[in-house]
């Protein structure tokens, strides 16, 4: 495809998501999950932006068709995945998870037939794996199962995952308003995307009293999913309280101060570490550090510790959720080596 | 009368959950078990008054804390370690004498000679499974079939073919596969009338199998037999069995489920007299009166333990 015509198909593409947002916004269904509709909406407008600056690539490779295995936990993925179709002309498949395949069948339906190449649906996973095969390059996102597919499929393949985002701050930057922003990045898909915010870490003494009042307000606005799980919050957010030096709880949200990495990470629950230093955080993360995706920073200096990290975007905090066009899942990984083999890169 | 003596007469002949006692084993262990005292300072809470106020504390704990009420406990059972790290459950002759108390009201096969796939706690001294069986074993003159955590099937069905029929047959899930697997393979049958309870250990399988689906597969190779189960672990005195074939478990006045519908497993267990009684178990179950039914260990995803990502 020529680049004008990607070009315009990208703008059309981002008519397309647009119009998908503004159903959000409207409060019609759009996916099998029920949404934080005001986060989808800003979600959405963001990647049909990021459509007209998206970046090409310096020459197209011999990757004809892309198999996609998307996640379960953000619905947004495949309209991140998009673009690179478009640009590289990819005839694509997007194996859709099955506690969600409305969203994906209603962007298919607004996108017009010039996108003929764009298809999905959800497979059994041994019919998956043996439709992957017919395609040049597969994307395998997902937990510790991407690597099970993997092993099993003979052809090129890129895993992206597990990936989880942190924060850094210096206690006197931690206002009120901050504390919602904050809020907002650990609420953000009941906190199960890879950019959805799990630790902060305080650089001084932290009082995670000023969380209270954010949480409460944010918690009201970016509300539980209709998948987020109950049990699972509260089964989890006992086992954590013992790690707890101190903690507060709401009805669908829980902040605990911790002073290392506990066992689990319950949904829609912050952990906020003090430490003295970039330094201290990296050492509380330890091996942690190389499955870091996300960073959202108090002030963007402190950028220079985390570059022996896995992270692969730095914010302000509250814009986690928002990369730049071009981002491609993680570090490293660029417009020009995505359809490349992981050791590529 | 002491509180154990309660306890023990409790267990032996009670007829409907008491919350009075409840609360008062509740208390003793926050007295006497240090980390659930700290687990119950976290919510700012020294005693309790009513069952209300009881916390239901993570089944997690065991493997991270030592959670008993004695100073110097005689020994320990460990879990089996199907989902990693592993559980260690302190007791003394004072618990098992409730332990067992609990296995004499639950076990509904008394009247059945007990055969087992499990080793004898003689040889798996920390398996509280073993040490459950065997007791069985014992007590209904019955006999141990396998001296080893491998399976060799080929000997066991051999033996299992010169039993008579209306026995009961003890093993766990994956000793069910795979003696079935090795059925399958040889093309063979058994057709004798066995009680097979299976004592579960879902997550060691292979791939994912429900009880039920377990046990169609496992009737195909033992067509006149009938399947129960066991629902139990290390850090639970009591176990709870399926009501018949192929049907739910039933819980206890002295095991009492708090899960309302569907939900995880809440259980009060009067056994655990000396470690913890009220536990928070991440089985989902659902629960319909008395009865209930397992439907699986929340995953490590659901967890959070692989941080999934978008």
């Amino acid at each position: 495809m020529k680049k004008e015509d990607a070009r315009l198909l990208l703008a059309e593409a981002s008519i397309a998501v647009r119009e998908l947002a503004k159903r959000v916004k409207k409060g019609d269904r759009v996916g099998d999950i029920e949404y934080q509709r005001e986060l989808l909406y800003m979600v959405l407008l963001h990647i049909a932006d990021s459509y007209n600056g998206f970046p090409f690539p310096e020459k197209s490779g011999e990757v004809d068709s892309l198999f996609v295995f998307l996640p379960g936990n953000v619905p947004v993925v495949p309209l991140q995945v998009l673009p690179i179709s478009i640009v590289y002309s990819l005839k694509t498949f997007f194996k859709l998870p099955h506690n969600e395949q409305l969203f994906f069948h209603n962007l298919r339906k607004l996108l017009s037939n010039q996108f003929d190449f764009i298809d999905g649906n959800y497979l059994s996973h041994d019919e998956a794996v043996r439709r992957a095969e017919e395609y040049d390059f597969v994307f395998i996102f997902g937990g510790k199962t991407a690597y099970k597919i993997a092993e099993k499929l003979h052809k090129p393949t890129r895993i992206f995952g597990p990936r989880f985002s942190i924060g850094y701050i210096n206690k006197l930057d931690l206002t009120e308003e901050i504390a919602k922003k904050i809020a907002f990045d650990n609420l953000a898909f009941d906190t199960a995307g890879c950019l959805s915010l799990r630790f902060l870490f305080v650089q001084g003494r932290a009082d995670i009293s000023i969380f209270r009042e954010a949480f409460k307000y944010m918690s009201s606005r970016l509300e539980p999913q209709s998948n987020f799980d109950r049990d699972i919050f509260e089964y989890g957010t006992s086992v954590i309280l013992m790690d707890s030096e101190e903690f507060i709880r709401g009805t669908d949200w829980m902040v605990s101060k911790v002073k290392g990495i506990p066992t689990f990470w319950p949904p829609r629950t912050l952990f906020v570490v003090e430490v003295n230093s970039p330094e201290d955080a990296l050492a509380i993360l330890g091996d942690l550090r190389y499955n870091l995706q996300g960073t959202a920073l108090g002030k963007m200096e402190f950028k220079r510790y985390f570059n022996d990290t896995s992270v692969s975007y730095f914010s302000e905090f509250g814009k986690l959720q928002f990369p730049p066009a071009g981002w491609m899942f993680e570090k490293g990984v660029n417009i020009n080596n995505i359809l490349r083999g992981v050791k590529d890169v | 009368m002491n509180l154990h003596n309660e306890v023990l007469e409790y267990i032996k002949d009670s007829e409907e959950f008491d919350p009075a006692l409840a609360v008062k084993i509740v208390n003793y262990q926050i007295e006497h078990v240090k980390h659930l005292r700290e687990f119950y300072q976290k919510f700012g809470v020294s005693k309790v008054k009513s069952i209300d106020e009881i916390i239901f504390m993570p089944v997690e704990f065991f493997k991270k804390y030592t959670l008993t009420a004695f100073e110097k406990p005689a020994s320990y059972f460990l879990s089996s370690g199907t989902t990693g790290e592993r559980s260690k459950v302190y007791f003394s002759d004072q618990s098992l004498e409730l332990y067992m108390a609990s296995m004499q009201q639950t076990f509904p096969f008394f009247d059945r000679r007990v055969f087992s796939l499990i080793p004898p706690f003689s040889y798996a001294k920390h398996s509280s499974l073993a040490f459950m069986v065997s007791f069985f074993v014992e007590k209904t003159r019955g006999r141990h079939l396998n001296y080893s955590f491998e399976l060799d099937e080929e000997t066991i069905l051999s033996q299992l073919d010169e039993l008579e029929d209306d026995i009961l047959l003890f093993m766990t899930s994956i000793q069910l596969l795979k003696l079935s697997q090795y059925m399958e393979q040889k093309g063979m049958r058994l057709y004798k009338k066995f009680i097979i309870v299976e004592t579960g250990g879902y997550k060691a399988l292979e791939k994912p199998y429900n009880r039920f689906g377990l046990y169609d597969y496992g009737f195909r190779f033992f067509p006149k037999s009938e399947f129960y189960s066991e629902y139990g672990m290390s850090e639970l005195f009591s176990q709870f069995y399926s009501t018949g074939p192929n049907k739910l478990y039933v819980e206890y006045p002295f095991a009492k489920v708090f899960t309302k519908g569907e939900g995880l497993l809440k259980v009060f267990d009067f056994a655990n007299l000396y470690t913890v009684s009220a536990l928070y178990i991440p089985d989902r179950i659902i629960k319909k009166g008395p009865y209930f039914d397992v439907l699986g260990r929340i995953t490590d995803e659901e967890r959070g333990c692989a941080f999934t990502f978008g």
